[in-house]
């Protein structure tokens, strides 16, 4: 039936497409004549004309309106001559897709893919390296512990998110550490794209419940943005069929693994933030907070359906911004601090494991907080004719100020043992030697220098350097440059060079008394050299096409490998990747009411020692979004999604997952006049396909991803 | 076939039957429709208003004989405001003739007849507007609270109908002498 259902599906999409294609006007000459018929209006017949309000919701103009992206360079630039490959998703774009959380969001870009990891936390992988720069407002959030960005969680809430913008490509030049395989940088709305109160409930499949509060309005001098959310779900419980315990199980001929079984992937999602504004100052607090979230496979990857771990972020940021300090300078000073904390409750072995050894389970709960202090100064210089220059400097103090860790376990010679009797407290090994992590800190400056030189209106150049020095493990130099060449106003290419650094994380660094790696101090970071080609072309008013080559290396890579020195397993530089592929887009309004956007992504991935794929994503994908006004006030979009040709290492003997599509649609309700309700509701995986990423050994089927879910979606705009 | 498994297919079949029977029943012609969009009659109004302001001489020079519409940061506009000065052109037979003029800076100000104001520059709206006040120019915007921090115009929606307040004052102030007609129409600020 299943089949059928996608017969009928895809004949409707094409007759659909049809029409709303051949069903056009011709835009621009719409444009003249309603301006001629304007102005043959007297004025008090102007004040009686009803409008459409613009920037409302006018998806498929927003479609194909040329973009600007700040995150290349720090200065907003359009996109096609940005020196950057980037992508730029606008709030418009969220609400159209009906996106839920951030991963649905971010699925729709070329080249990026979102995998999940044991604990089923997305892993937003670009060109086949999850290694990402995560940006709140431009400020970090990837912790140091072990470079994740697991607290962000699902933040923030789609609905406060004004614009994300992501450079696919190095970015250190700019960012420093981390910003290695891409940059992400979320934009949360502010006051004058509120303005007033927005609420909305939404509810859906896997018990979800959502709400949410936006306000942004100007008291007296200061302008003021607050957002409230709260979330909760059970989230999709698929079953998983063996685990790590069925393998183990089998060993020891007991029964005790909880597979076959739901994974709890559930969370409850707190989230506030306040923004106040007064003429160049900006202070803004972000909260979020992640409760009863589910460990999925845990680091054992075996089903833990009792435990659950718990997040905290906090960052509170003061920034002054003075275009005009002085004729030449525009300066940006920014005092920042970050606090984050992550606390696992795990049963890394259900009740009844290791022959019945541990009644209770075995039972691991390691907290890790940390906190960051940071001091940026950056400006852009203007003197001199055709260049623009920019240049800062910071420093940065990371505190791992807090490492606890309780077991009910020590390990033995035949493996690990009860630590405590039944129903007594658990072994604590914070503040001793036997903690998994010692409490560490490190500080860091950084200072540099960029500049974009415009030679003549069709060339400019782009170069910058950035030094950064760390207390733990030394400094790193990395360049960047750029040529971009704009023949004509609508055709621009670049080719684009840049270096990255990821820096040692305090895990890869100290982690200890752990059976399966050591950390290593003497780690040096891992280095990236990326080659860019990059074309944009508006090839009309309503048809543009993107397409880019990319190419990378990836040298000094930190795996955990076997020192035969003293026999240990610890992180070592020794590993080096190299990848290359392509991506391409297009975006077409193909009438006043229907607009279509298409991307495909190659990338072939390899370990540079054995020319073997690494295997972190699949080698093809491809998402086509379309958008159609159905009746006055009722828009459609479907979104299908195609992932292909995913590999396994060589030594795996199972069959690649099967390649997938994906069909979503969201269907609302949308009056563009201000001051009015917005309905939509909406089916993900419409034909509910078993979507499979590909899991460890000890995991044989792999890691299933939801099936079919609906939502519906409730918002009002005071 | 139990119902329980039929129920993926129901749901299915209701929203592509939505699909289809709104798709059906759609005529062609609405997305092409006569409602102008808010920037469109704004732009006719930026125009608009050089037919009810009278300037000084000493607004123009030898060099500078047209009335020069300057838009200060994002413009809003797209193509209609070219689009409605290249009409306003064509049609005049006698009196000065308009230009459009993108600006960034605002010593680039002293040469504008008219000065719209866009809400990006709202964070700095208060040194814009003092920079105005040395020459004879027209102060347009769509900001909040813009006449009340000395603006002249601001226009304002109200029921997706575009209206606009003055201030006489201000608009006198600077050498500029607002037509009756325009003022009847207007919501006065004083």
């Amino acid at each position: 039936m299943k089949t059928l259902l996608k017969k009928i599906f895809w004949c409707s999409y094409l007759l659909v497409a049809v029409f709303a294609t051949t069903a056009h006007g011709t835009p621009l000459d719409e444009e003249e004549a309603m301006i001629e018929y304007l102005q043959g209006l007297d004025f008090d017949e102007l004040t009686e004309v009803e409008v459409t309000l613009d920037e409302v919701f006018d998806v498929f103009d927003g479609l194909i309106k040329k973009r600007t992206v700040k995150v290349a360079t720090g200065i907003e630039q359009s996109m096609a001559r940005a020196p950057a490959v980037t992508t730029v998703i606008t709030a418009q774009d969220i609400e159209a897709i009906g996106a839920k959380d951030l991963t649905q969001v971010l699925e729709t870009v070329p080249g990026l893919f979102v995998t999940v990891n044991n604990f089923y936390d997305p892993q937003y992988t670009m060109r086949g390296n999850s290694q990402v720069l995560m940006l709140l407002n431009g400020i970090r959030i990837n912790n140091t512990y072990n470079g994740d960005t697991k607290e962000l969680g699902h933040m923030p809430s789609v609905h406060s998110i004004s614009r994300i913008e992501i450079i696919r490509g190095p970015g250190s030049a700019v960012y420093g550490a981390d910003a290695f395989a891409g940059v992400i940088n979320i934009i949360t709305k502010k006051a004058d794209e509120i303005q007033g109160t927005q609420v909305g409930i939404r509810t859906g499949s896997f018990d979800t419940q959502n709400a949410w509060i936006l306000h942004g309005d100007t008291w007296g001098d200061f302008e003021v943005t607050a957002a409230f959310e709260y979330s909760t779900t059970d989230g999709h419980r698929e079953i998983i069929d063996s685990d790590a315990q069925t393998q183990l199980d089998g060993k020891f001929g007991t029964e005790t693994s909880l597979a076959p079984g739901p994974i709890n992937v559930g969370a409850d999602n707190y989230e506030a933030r306040l923004d106040i504004l007064r003429d160049n100052w900006l202070f803004s607090v972000n909260y979020h907070a992640v409760r009863d979230q589910g460990n999925a496979l845990g680091y054992s990857r075996a089903l833990d359906l009792f435990g659950s771990n718990t997040t905290d972020l906090f960052n509170a940021n003061l920034t002054y911004h003075n275009p005009a300090l002085t004729e030449y300078w525009d300066v940006t000073a920014q005092i920042s601090y970050q606090r984050t904390s992550w606390d696992l409750f795990q049963f890394v072995y259900p009740p009844g494991a290791f022959r019945g050894a541990f009644p209770d389970g075995m039972i691991s709960n390691p907290v890790t907080s940390e906190q960051h202090s940071r001091f940026d100064l950056s400006g852009f210089y203007s003197r001199f004719n055709n260049h623009l220059i920019r240049t800062g400097s910071g420093y940065v103090y990371d505190d791992m100020y807090k490492t606890q860790h309780l077991t009910n376990y020590v390990s033995g010679v035949g493996g690990p043992m009860l630590a405590t009797g039944v129903g007594e407290p658990m072994l604590d090994r914070s503040d001793t030697p036997l903690v998994f992590l010692p409490e560490t800190a490190r500080q860091s400056w950084y200072l540099f220098l960029q500049d974009t030189w415009t030679l003549t209106p069709q060339w400019e150049i782009s170069a910058g350097i950035r030094y950064d020095e760390y207390s733990d493990f030394g400094s790193t130099t990395n360049p960047r440059a750029a040529i971009v060449w704009q023949p004509r106003s609508n055709l621009t290419t670049k080719l684009l060079y840049g270096q990255a650094f990821m820096a040692p994380t305090f895990m890869q660094l100290f982690v200890q008394n752990n059976a399966l790696n050591k950390g290593n101090p003497e780690l040096d970071p891992e280095k990236i050299e990326t080659w860019e080609l990059a074309l944009d072309y508006r090839a009309t008013e309503t048809w543009h096409l993107s397409f880019n080559l990319f190419r990378y290396e990836i040298e000094d890579k930190i795996i955990a490998a076997f020192d035969p020195k003293d026999s240990n397993t610890r992180f070592q530089n020794v590993a080096a990747w190299e990848s290359e592929g392509v991506e391409f887009e297009t975006r077409w309004k193909m009438s006043a009411r229907s607009s279509l956007l298409f991307n495909y992504a190659y990338q072939d991935t390899l370990d540079a020692q054995t020319n073997e794929s690494v295997n972190t994503a699949p080698r093809h994908q491809a998402y086509l979004r379309t958008d159609w006004l159905l009746f006055p006030n009722w828009f459609l979009d479907t979104q299908i999604n195609w992932a292909g040709d995913w590999g396994r290492p060589s030594d795996d003997p199972r069959d690649p997952v099967d390649d997938y599509t994906t069909v979503n649609l969201t269907l609302r309700y949308k009056d563009i006049h201000k001051g009015s309700w917005n309905f939509a509701m909406g089916v993900r995986n419409l034909f509910d396909e078993d979507v499979r990423q590909p899991g460890p050994l000890n995991v044989p089927n792999d890691y299933p991803l939801a099936g079919r879910s609906f939502f519906g979606e409730v918002r009002y705009q005071f | 076939m139990n119902i329980l498994s039929m129920r993926p297919f129901i749901v299915f079949a209701i929203t592509m039957s939505l699909l289809i029977v709104l798709t059906g029943i759609t005529s062609p012609s609405y997305g092409a429709s006569k409602t102008p969009r808010e920037y469109q009659l704004k732009a006719v109004f930026l125009t608009g208003f050089t037919k009810f302001i009278e300037w000084p001489n000493a607004a123009f020079s030898k060099a500078n004989r047209r009335i020069t519409l300057c838009v200060l940061g994002k413009h809003p506009f797209g193509r209609a405001l070219n689009i409605a000065v290249a009409r306003t052109n064509k049609r005049k037979r006698k009196g000065r003739r308009l230009k459009v003029r993108t600006i960034k800076k605002l010593k680039q100000i002293a040469a504008c007849h008219i000065l719209y104001v866009s809400k990006s520059e709202r964070r700095r709206r208060s040194t814009v507007l003092r920079y105005a006040q040395h020459s004879h120019v027209l102060t347009v915007s769509d900001m909040k609270h813009f006449v009340k921090n000395g603006g002249m115009i601001q226009f304002y929606t109200r029921r997706n109908k575009v209206r606009f307040f003055i201030n006489p004052k201000t608009v006198r102030h600077a050498d500029l002498e607002p037509h009756g007609n325009l003022l009847r129409i207007a919501d006065i600020v004083r």
